[in-house]
């Protein structure tokens, strides 16, 4: 086992090094190997699947232009490189969109998701990205960045240009409503990770 | 610093780390769709198709820089050697008309500008040229036949003193290397060769004929020493 895991992060050594010479058969092992994953990265950031896929597109044109600086240490360590490169490109995706900031016209109250995300199915890891992707876009930001990503609130104050105690109140309110939905469906956080 | 977790936070990071490697249900992402958008702009490709281009570029400047210099340098070689394998103008002077190319060919032999060096022929047979045609033809003929027939017309045909005799007579072509200056004291010795189109009539104002009209107007001088008559 360890055996395999050495080899296999060998393999991805090898791989970073051919992406740095400018292989294109590398590069495309390693679009592949990750292009699914970041599209969900991005689309939890960016509703829209099309502009999603652009996020992605551009993150990784700038993976591939400086793969050079990147140093492998392990195959986290690449997916971290590779979701930062990603998370900022949809930042800076909706700052371009003027999506952001859009904190101080949101309301919690009535806010319900847009469709009933994934009917059919139970309360699995699925719905919940779905309930998450139906989040207000100044919640899903902060959520997304302080929740999942683990920024602190001064540096989502940094990347979205608000102050920390609007990151702040932006994370309560998200929770308060992811967590009303969630117990639409008959879901108890508390009691789950307790 | 970070404030310790919430249980739903928690609950969601677990729950989104166990999402399928997949694109989401109901999305039509299709990554080797997007990659073949990608693709064509990846650094690493761009650069390998400049240096492919440059050195295509290099190449075809040198090969038209090769065959230009190999064009003006052969050219002036082969006027030369046009014109020193003429048959000299020496043996059929009156034949050959004098016109403008021939004057041409022949300031081109006397530009001091060219090589110093030129070939020449040296030994020239005066042959008529009806004896040489005719030479050639029978050569012609004769090694164009098989090898039985010319054995059989060896044995029966009585062997005549003309066929070897113009064989004898081609002229066989020698080349002497000799100096620029050679070829223009030769040049100055022959008899200098005039342009008859037009001329200078000196003498009274008489009447033309009409042919001679119709070809160049002369120009017509009083023999006075006054200018201003």
């Amino acid at each position: 086992m360890q055996m395999s895991t050495r080899t296999g992060q060998e393999m991805d050594q090898q791989l970073i090094e051919q992406c740095k010479r400018g292989n294109a058969f590398a590069q495309k092992r390693l679009f592949d190997q990750y292009a699914n994953r970041l599209f969900r990265v991005s689309l939890r950031y960016v509703r829209n699947e099309s502009d999603a896929e652009e996020v992605l597109m551009n993150g990784f044109m700038k993976v591939f232009r400086s793969i050079s600086n990147f140093a492998y240490r392990d195959d986290n360590g690449l997916e971290a490189w590779l979701r930062r490169i990603i998370v900022n490109e949809a930042l800076q995706y909706l700052r371009a969109n003027r999506s952001l900031p859009l904190f101080q016209s949101e309301e919690t109250a009535g806010i319900q998701p847009d469709s009933n995300p994934l009917p059919d199915m139970g309360l699995d890891a699925e719905r919940i990205y779905a309930l998450i992707r139906e989040l207000p876009t100044g919640y899903r930001t902060v959520f997304n960045l302080y929740a999942i990503e683990g920024y602190t609130h001064r540096e989502i104050a940094e990347q979205l240009s608000i102050s920390e105690n609007t990151s702040k109140s932006q994370l309560s309110k998200a929770r308060a409503l992811l967590q009303q939905w969630l117990t639409n469906y008959g879901y108890e956080a508390t009691r789950r990770t307790s | 610093m970070k404030q310790p977790d919430e249980p739903l936070d928690q609950w969601v990071r677990q729950a989104l780390n166990d999402l399928p490697d997949t694109p989401p249900p109901g999305s039509a992402f299709n990554a080797d769709q997007v990659w073949r958008q990608m693709h064509p702009s990846l650094p690493g490709a761009a650069p390998q198709r400049r240096v492919g281009t440059v050195w295509w570029l290099a190449a075809a400047c040198a090969a038209v820089l090769l065959i230009s210099w190999l064009y003006l340098e052969l050219e002036p070689a082969e006027k030369v050697a046009s014109v020193t394998n003429r048959p000299p103008a020496a043996s059929t002077p009156t034949n050959r008309p004098v016109g403008p190319l021939a004057l041409r060919q022949q300031t081109a032999v006397r530009d001091p500008s060219a090589k110093a060096v030129r070939e020449r022929t040296v030994r020239r047979v005066n042959v008529p040229e009806s004896n040489l045609v005719e030479q050639t033809e029978l050569t012609e003929a004769i090694t164009a036949m098989p090898a039985e027939t010319l054995r059989i017309a060896a044995k029966t045909i009585p062997s005549t003193p003309e066929v070897p005799k113009a064989l004898a007579t081609v002229p066989k072509r020698q080349f002497r290397v000799v100096h620029a200056n050679e070829l223009q004291a030769e040049d100055e010795k022959r008899p200098k060769l005039y342009q008859t189109e037009n001329f200078v009539r000196l003498g009274d104002e008489g009447e033309l004929r009409p042919d001679e009209g119709e070809i160049a107007k002369p120009l017509i001088l009083r023999l006075t020493n006054k200018p201003n008559q």
